[in-house]
């Protein structure tokens, strides 16, 4: 494929599109609001059609693991077979309304999703207790405060001691707002200058590696 | 020493706090939820719309974030059922749709509203931010039917008169707050409240307090206070106290493995000389 | 014809990319502005070459959606993983990368094939190593949580916009002995990502991290004028704090226009 259509028009289309939706938040005429509105549709179902990407590339790599029989290869013949039942009763009769789908849906999917998220409760309490350790003042000040707030968001805090929620929802109110708009502005100023990159047709990385650049 | 630090071997900390997690549930301590700011700010707003108020709620309810996000929007929902309020419920996860059926909508009392007229489910756009856009900027583009009765939008009693966000009286968001703050309330200027874990709770303080957001409740802690405030017993309430119990395991094993540090940085000082 | 309440952005951002299109100028005539020291960027060579002494794989993986504001965090990540796709195509170490979209897939099989071509190693470039596992969350966690258990690897790398699955594989790479680097912009991961980790990448440094590799003008140019309208944020800041505070809301006004 030539330089061209591999890297200036993909160039070309995301600064156009940029500037013209850069337009529409702007600019109030009717016509830039309807061809506005319908580039967002495509954005919709340019992803919805991202997903078989997905499931392609996950079988292509599942089947040449079972192929050449890797290590665990059991585990990645059972994966295909889930991702396979899932899609297809998924799709049999009302999408999504087919007792099987529902059952694995509700059952297995639901609460294996509620497990993983549990699982940060373990984790927390362990990085908590291995890393966080007052090794100089600034450290230190992260501890303190931390531990204010860890016992504010929780009722227990009030119940220890009522000037504990005081004391963390001043560092709440005043340290972490400050701290958190700074940290907002800064990506925001981040962002802003990497869409101004993009409308100058600088921001390259994504369609070409660096050393062609 | 040594054999004591409970640390050296994370098993123990995760026996624990299974422990600690599982006594508050099976035998409740029964500890007071004060009420914080954002809650209050949020039941308010939500007690004064009028009967009939048109009130969009936006999710990327999953199963997944089930245990954060399940009980600030189950709160916040039953309330609007109370109040008599029009429902529209849109989801930018995939699983929401199903979660909201399935899950949610059993879990509350709807006062005898009836699906059409009183609350309708748009199912599940794809594109996340820019599906938010598409979807608050003109809503019958993106969305020709409903989830469940698989009903051409414009049929539905409840959508007549409802084509972008404006036309919404309040909106709803549970998940992340900056999305709907870019494409709900900063082109459209609609109230918004949002529903957001717990962790993330004092990222969204800013927010909150330069009245870009009317109302935020913050993870199990929001919806539990939120529950007491509706005076019903739901997920919030019955974790509160196993909320209170991990927070101050955690707030424990801060200070005694810094009382640990310093003692053997102590030993260790000692040692060298 | 303006839609009303949008003047006060259409001139911050007509100000800002002119401001930014003239420093870019600037360094492209070779008065670029200088970058301080990243750590976490320098680190980079150390991880790969501990992987490479060990001969254990170096697992990285790219966070954030493309169609939104974490797309910037993507595309440093993307500009990394070139960076890291050069060293391990030359040194041979095995690179392992779990993208977190599918959206992603294509875009980082393109740039580690670019780079093992470029290194003329392309003969060491497998697709089967890019182990995409699914868009949804917690599976996703799960199978970067069981790629950092099977191949034991000896660095992990993390670059891009991240949720509550970052502890979930940072604190499995300190189970199973990995050296970490991360990075990324959501100010709600910063804490664990800096307390499980030996060397981070936070807010800013993130999108520093494309121009401190390549030192490219264009891209050092970006930086140095996000600096000066830093400057200019902080002077309105400064201004409204004045003026509030003296009872007069002139500003206030101007902004909200």
């Amino acid at each position: 494929m030539s330089e061209f259509l591999r890297r200036d028009i993909p160039l070309l289309i995301t600064a156009f599109l940029t500037l013209f939706m850069l337009a529409e938040y702007f600019i109030d005429l009717p016509i830039l609001g309807k061809l506005g509105g319908d580039i967002r549709s495509w954005g919709v179902v340019i992803s919805a059609f991202v997903l078989p990407i997905g499931i392609v590339t996950l079988v292509r790599n599942n089947v040449t693991i079972i192929r050449r029989r890797e290590k665990n290869w059991p585990y990645y013949l059972w994966s295909l077979i889930i991702m396979f039942t899932m899609i297809i009763t998924g799709l049999i009769g009302d999408l999504g309304k087919h007792p099987v789908f529902i059952w694995l849906y509700n059952n297995i999917f639901t609460h294996l999703s509620s497990t993983m998220y549990s699982i940060l409760a373990f984790f927390i309490t362990t990085a908590s207790a291995r890393a966080f350790r007052a090794r100089n003042v600034d450290a230190a000040l992260v501890l303190i405060s931390g531990v204010f707030v860890i016992l504010t968001v929780a009722p227990i805090g009030e119940v220890i001691w009522p000037g504990i929620p005081v004391i963390g929802n001043w560092f709440l109110d005043i340290p972490n707002m400050a701290g958190m708009r700074g940290i907002i502005i800064g990506v925001g100023l981040g962002v802003l200058a990497l869409g101004i990159r993009t409308i100058l047709g600088y921001e390259k990385g994504i369609v070409m590696g660096e050393k062609e650049r | 020493m040594e054999k004591y630090v409970v640390w050296k071997d994370h098993r123990w900390i995760y026996l624990l706090l299974i422990v600690v997690v599982s006594i508050p549930i099976l035998s409740p301590i029964g500890l007071p939820v004060p009420i914080s700011k954002s809650t209050m700010m949020s039941f308010d707003l939500i007690e004064k719309l009028p009967k009939g108020s048109k009130v969009l709620v936006s999710s990327v309810l999953a199963g997944g974030n089930w245990p954060d996000l399940g009980p600030p929007e189950t709160a916040l929902v039953q309330h609007l059922f109370r109040r008599g309020v029009k429902i529209v419920f849109i989801g930018f996860a995939d699983e929401t749709p199903t979660i909201t059926e399935t899950t949610l909508l059993p879990r509350i009392n709807k006062y005898g509203a009836r699906y059409g007229e009183d609350y309708v489910n748009l199912g599940f756009l794809a594109g996340g931010e820019s599906a938010m856009a598409a979807f608050a900027n003109d809503i019958r583009k993106v969305v020709t039917v409903d989830f469940v009765l698989k009903k051409p939008i414009a049929e539905i009693p409840i959508m007549k008169d409802i084509y972008k966000c404006s036309d919404f009286d309040l909106v709803i968001h549970i998940g992340m707050a900056e999305d709907p703050i870019r494409q709900y309330f900063t082109p459209f200027r609609v109230p918004l409240i949002v529903g957001v874990y717990g962790m993330m709770g004092p990222h969204y303080i800013p927010y909150l307090e330069a009245g870009q957001l009317s109302g935020m409740v913050i993870g199990l802690r929001g919806a539990a206070e939120y529950e007491y405030l509706l005076g019903f017993k739901g997920e919030g309430l019955m974790g509160s106290d196993s909320l209170s119990m991990t927070h101050l395991l955690v707030a424990l094993f801060c200070i005694l493995g810094n009382v640990y540090y310093f003692i053997t940085k102590t030993k260790r000082k000692g040692d060298k000389r | 014809m303006l839609i009303a309440g949008r003047y006060s952005s259409l001139v911050f951002l007509l100000a800002f990319s002119i401001i930014t299109f003239y420093i870019i100028q600037r360094s492209r005539r070779g008065k670029a502005p200088q970058i301080r020291k990243l750590p976490a960027i320098d680190a980079i060579d150390e991880v790969v070459g501990r992987a490479a002494e060990m001969g254990r794989p170096l697992i990285y993986t790219v966070g954030g959606v493309l169609d939104n504001v974490e797309a910037p965090q993507a595309i440093t990540g993307f500009t990394i993983l070139d960076y890291v796709a050069h060293k391990t195509a030359k040194t041979g170490v095995d690179l392992i990368i779990c993208p977190r979209f599918a959206t992603h897939i294509p875009i980082v099989t393109d740039i580690v094939r670019e780079a093992y071509r470029a290194e003329g190693t392309l003969d060491l470039f497998k697709p089967e190593r890019i182990q995409y596992y699914s868009d949804t969350q917690f599976a996703f966690a799960t199978g970067v949580m069981g790629a950092i258990a099977r191949e034991r690897p000896a660095s992990f790398i993390m670059i891009g916009a991240w949720w509550a699955e970052a502890l979930m594989f940072l604190e499995t790479a300190v189970i199973y002995g990995a050296m970490s680097i991360g990075g990324t912009a959501n100010t709600h991961q910063i804490p664990w990502i800096v307390l499980c980790t030996s060397y981070t990448l936070f807010g800013e440094e993130m999108f520093a991290a494309g121009a401190y590799l390549s030192k490219d003008p264009i891209s050092v140019g970006t930086i140095g004028a996000t600096d000066i309208e830093r400057y200019i944020i902080i002077s309105l800041i400064l201004l409204g704090v004045i003026l509030v505070t003296m009872g007069i809301p002139f500003l206030n006004r101007l902004l909200s226009m």
